[in-house]
């Protein structure tokens, strides 16, 4: 699921609302009596609530499946574990086990399209590893909290450059708390 | 039609007391957004440390303004049927004010930056500022907190005597529409936002008191998982909660501009005493990337947070919509502000949900998708209904400038939103003090573009913003 999708999803959401309101708003005129207008009114409302709950049921049983946390992945095993440790104002990775890792200073080379498990977190304060394409189309995040550690699944699609944004506010440089991913 | 006649003087007097400090706050906190969106723009350039104490203040600030707006209206309007003692609303008054002194000197002066969430342990790890603004800035917070809960049981305690405490959570609704002891829905909406309140406002004064004692021994270690659990649960919920009054006083007052009356039964009040539930729980929603936080309420901050949009619509909309089909209302500032204001609730609404799904949080979580949906709450929600009930209890007459006012603000206000949705959809992150440091050079551009142009808009919300300011108050008469 993408920013993307739930952008034009709002929008839509949004232009339906305002154009509820506009009718409503029009709707006023002219007076009637109020009884039977309020029984028409409770009878769409008594809808709505039928299709609105089952939306909401739908929703969940769509989206609820599809959520990160480690409980409820499959058991695959990733190809490649990397421990990331944030620090204000910097990104520190050690590697943990699997090929094709290579750290530098500010700089992290994973393979591309292997299953890369990042274990994130923080020796001081709360951070946010955000990871994002070089077009700066965020692509996947996790908290980095002191004292916890997130586990991070993440597969880069394909070979380049990403660049990590911390999406937690840590201080003075938070802004610039930034590093960079190749993947090969 | 003007019909404050019933409402004693002093009471009129100490309730715009508030709503005018409130609505001052509101304008300085909006110059020192305005400020933020032109260092984000690179039109400015403030060093990070007064970014970042602005963002504090503008956040803490903002907050307490607008619950402080809501507390005193529904206090105005509750004033037919209670007699909350007039000494303790006084005292309240007093603790926000000195607080929110407080909070100024400890953030402007002091340079206290760790935002409005003051996320443990940011405020006592290598910050730049003085220890002595986060001692300033941490007994500031536990006055306001003192201050907010003094009105909270104030004016619940006035309910409880007026109708009896077992009668306030509209139980007796359940058997009967037209139980011994009736309720105005006013009164129901403001018991469940208080008791809300009040609960979480007690873990805020203990979450600060927390941070008190580390200020005085720093080898205090606290869980950080747990406080963050905890600022949240008092975060979430007094924002909401200020929503709600704004709902509560939309029950109350627009009947008498539409002639229809707005009556308390079985429906509200089981939706609304699900909304107790639903508010107390939905906070969960603000973890999700806190893979730490238990599984289980992962879930539920989901299941609760989509669980909150159906009283909010099922009963309020079509209750609002119940008022207005065929009713005859003239579209006057008032009623339209109002109905303007709900419409911006249910934007806002829409957005939350949609960030709300954990799935989708991945990519929108910490984006300016989130300033985005909470300042459509506010600033094109709740502030419309504030607005209306300042120019309400004002006895203001002057339409026209009104109108104009609210056209400017919506106009500006929707533009300002926008950029904040834009932004989430591109993925920039919120709380950076600039652009500039990001290597991405398409999402550096746009998040700067963005932040131009929502200046600009703000301005224009602003300047609609004076105007209507220009609005309230009586014309003076020819005699006069």
């Amino acid at each position: 699921m993408t920013a993307l999708n739930a952008g034009i999803f709002t929008l839509a959401g949004v232009l339906l609302v305002v154009l509820i309101a506009l009718v409503v708003a029009r709707s006023s005129q002219p007076a009637l009596p109020k009884d039977g207008v309020i029984a028409r009114i409770y009878r769409v409302r008594f809808v709505y609530f039928v299709v609105l709950g089952l939306v909401l049921l739908a929703t969940l049983a769509l989206t609820l499946p599809r959520v990160p946390y480690p409980s409820a992945r499959n058991t695959v095993t990733p190809d490649v574990r990397i421990a990331v440790t944030g620090w204000m104002w910097t990104w520190r990775f050690d590697a943990i086990s699997g090929d094709g890792v290579r750290i530098e200073p500010q700089d992290l080379t994973v393979p591309a399209g292997k299953l890369i498990e990042f274990a994130v977190s923080s020796g001081d304060v709360n951070h946010g590893f955000g990871i994002y394409d070089d077009q700066g189309h965020i692509l996947t995040q996790v908290q980095a909290m002191p004292g916890y550690t997130n586990q991070l699944r993440y597969r880069f699609p394909a070979p380049g450059v990403y660049h990590i944004l911390c999406m937690e506010f840590c201080g003075y440089a938070h802004h610039l708390m930034t590093t960079t991913i190749h993947a090969e | 039609m003007n019909t404050n006649e019933s409402v004693l003087p002093q009471i009129r007097t100490q309730t715009l007391v508030w709503i005018g400090t409130a609505l001052a706050l509101f304008l300085i906190l909006a110059l020192l957004g305005l400020s933020m969106r032109l260092n984000q723009g690179g039109a400015i350039w403030a060093t990070p440390d007064l970014f970042y104490a602005v963002m504090t203040l503008h956040g803490l600030g903002m907050t307490g303004a607008m619950f402080m707006g809501g507390l005193a209206f529904v206090w105005y309007l509750l004033s037919r049927y209670i007699d909350p003692h007039p000494g303790l609303m006084w005292s309240s008054y007093i603790l926000i004010v000195l607080g929110a002194v407080g909070l100024v000197i400890g953030t402007l002066i002091g340079r206290f930056g760790p935002g409005w969430y003051v996320l443990y342990p940011l405020p006592f790890v290598n910050p730049v500022w003085p220890a002595w603004a986060t001692g300033d800035s941490v007994i500031s917070l536990i006055l306001l907190g003192t201050g907010w809960l003094l009105a909270q049981l104030t004016l619940l305690s006035s309910l409880a005597r007026r109708y009896g405490a077992g009668n306030l959570l509209g139980w007796q609704y359940f058997r009967a529409d037209h139980p011994k002891v009736e309720i105005p829905p006013i009164v129901l909406i403001t018991v469940i936002s208080l008791i809300a309140g009040s609960i979480t406002t007690v873990f805020g004064a203990v979450l600060f008191l927390l941070y008190l004692a580390k200020w005085f021994n720093d080898a205090l270690q606290f869980d950080a998982l747990l406080l963050k659990n905890v600022v949240f649960l008092f975060g979430h919920t007094i924002v909401n909660i200020t929503m709600y009054l704004g709902v509560a006083a939309i029950y109350e007052l627009l009947p008498k501009f539409t002639g229809r009356p707005w009556k308390m039964n079985r429906v509200v009040s089981i939706s609304w005493n699900f909304v107790l539930l639903f508010v107390l729980g939905a906070y969960f929603h603000h973890l999700y990337m806190d893979y730490a936080q238990p599984v289980t309420l992962q879930y539920l901050g989901q299941i609760l947070s989509y669980g909150s949009a159906v009283p909010a619509t099922v009963v309020t909309v079509f209750g609002l919509g119940a008022q207005v089909y065929r009713s005859g209302v003239r579209w006057t500032f008032v009623p339209l502000s109002f109905f303007l204001g709900i419409t911006g609730w249910v934007i806002g609404g829409f957005a939350a949900v949609v960030d709300s799904t954990i799935a989708l949080n991945t990519v929108l979580h910490n984006t300016l998708w989130v300033p985005a949906h909470f300042h459509t709450y506010f600033l094109l929600g709740y502030l419309l209904i504030l607005l209306g009930m300042t120019f309400y209890i004002t006895g203001s007459e002057r339409e026209s400038r009104a109108m104009t006012a609210l056209t400017t603000m919506v106009v500006g206000g929707s533009g300002f939103l926008l950029m904040f949705y834009l932004g989430g959809v591109d993925g920039v992150p919120r709380r950076f003090a600039d652009y500039q440091g990001v290597d991405a050079q398409a999402l550096s551009a746009t998040a700067q573009s963005l932040a131009q142009i929502a200046a600009g808009f703000i301005v224009l919300f602003l300047l609609g913003f004076l105007l209507y300011l220009a609005a309230l108050g009586r014309k003076r008469t020819a005699a006069a």
